[in-house]
């Protein structure tokens, strides 16, 4: 997954010139899911936008430690840029303010949502899931968010198309619930964002099960 | 050799070493020039930091050490031509000294990555102030990325 997500020079320049990029492993953290090991040299498998996303997760923090923007799940090369770009963005609006503020963070992805096709009434309102039942499933043209119209036309789409603008709508929606929620705020409950299910994430036959 | 002919050597040699240093340091930074809107309806007096080729991403430096973000497509021909000498300076500096990076990241998978998270809040708040900070990206993980996963 790793492999696949950092596989672009664009996107390492992008992140490299513009961020402090680090990790965190969850091991041990009850929300986490499960997985089978890979080794960074393994051949990568099939993953869409979301895979895992108790597995993992793509937080934008300001040097604070507030988080601005998240995803989470696999990500593409591209999706991990537009992603990037967006939080880059954003970060940069926010750090022009005299004091960062939240309300920005809940405007820009309300924003961003919108932008996407969603009805501005519903983004706070009723369940994407019962949205998208009464207004059909448009069909996945792209993989990054702008190029995902949630409702494109009436015309029947697939379940994973469903499943992966749900997930992206919920990312959005937890920027626009707790917006600049503190790192140590997350880390003592991530279910904010991960929920309680266990997602178990396996993108190649080889390694072993952990 | 008498004391004012001394003298003379060690003031030449002294006048060498800072005169060479000072072309080093300008060798890795750009000057202050004129950046002129796409439109050309705005000017700005600011230092190039930073450009990406490939999401045309720039970053500036005004005269006041704010910094400012915009993209190519916002500036003018003349401007992108400047950025065209600047990539090409860039890398024949590479080629000498080879790339920059702190001691304090490692770079794998070809992202330069910091080990923990409050080192990487650290690095990110600005060294001159808050126009200097940077946003930090936390890859959130179940396993090592360094190892199996």
């Amino acid at each position: 997954m790793r492999t696949v997500s950092f596989s672009q020079p664009q996107t390492h320049r992008f992140l490299n010139q513009n961020f402090v990029n680090t990790f965190d492993n969850t091991t041990g953290d009850p929300t986490s899911g499960k997985s089978i090991w890979h080794q960074p040299g393994d051949p990568s498998g099939m993953c869409i936008r979301g895979n895992g996303k108790q597995n993992v997760q793509t937080l934008f923090l300001t040097p604070s430690g507030n988080i601005f923007h998240v995803a989470t799940g696999f990500l593409s090369p591209d999706d991990l840029l537009a992603e990037s770009k967006f939080a880059f963005q954003l970060f940069q609006k926010l750090n022009r303010e005299p004091q960062i503020d939240g309300n920005d963070v809940v405007e820009a992805h309300r924003h961003r949502i919108e932008s996407a096709g969603y009805p501005k009434k519903n983004v706070q309102q009723a369940s994407p899931v019962a949205q998208m039942m009464n207004q059909g499933f448009p069909q996945v043209s792209g993989n990054v968010i702008k190029d995902v119209p949630f409702f494109g036309s009436n015309r029947p789409g697939n379940f994973m198309d469903l499943m992966i603008r749900q997930q992206i709508l919920q990312d959005q929606k937890f920027s626009i619930q707790y917006p600049l929620m503190s790192w140590e705020q997350f880390e003592r409950d991530p279910k904010t964002l991960v929920g309680n299910g266990q997602s178990f994430f396996s993108s190649s036959s080889s390694g072993n099960h952990r | 050799m008498s004391e004012q002919k001394q003298t003379f050597v060690i003031f030449l040699f002294a006048s060498l070493i800072i005169g060479c240093l000072g072309v080093g340091n300008l060798a890795g930074q750009e000057r202050e020039r004129t950046w002129t809107s796409a439109d050309r309806s705005a000017k700005i007096k600011a230092t190039l930091s930073q450009y990406d080729p490939e999401t045309g991403a720039i970053q500036l430096i005004l005269s006041d050490g704010t910094t400012r973000s915009i993209f190519r497509e916002m500036i003018s021909t003349s401007d992108r031509r400047y950025l065209r000498g600047y990539l090409k300076r860039e890398t024949s500096r590479e080629e000498i000294i080879g790339p920059e990076s702190s001691p304090a990241t490692f770079p794998l998978f070809g992202i330069q990555w910091v080990p923990d998270l409050s080192q990487a809040l650290q690095l990110a708040s600005g060294r001159t102030g808050k126009a200097d900070d940077r946003p930090v990206m936390c890859f959130r993980v179940l396993g090592d990325l360094r190892g199996p996963m």
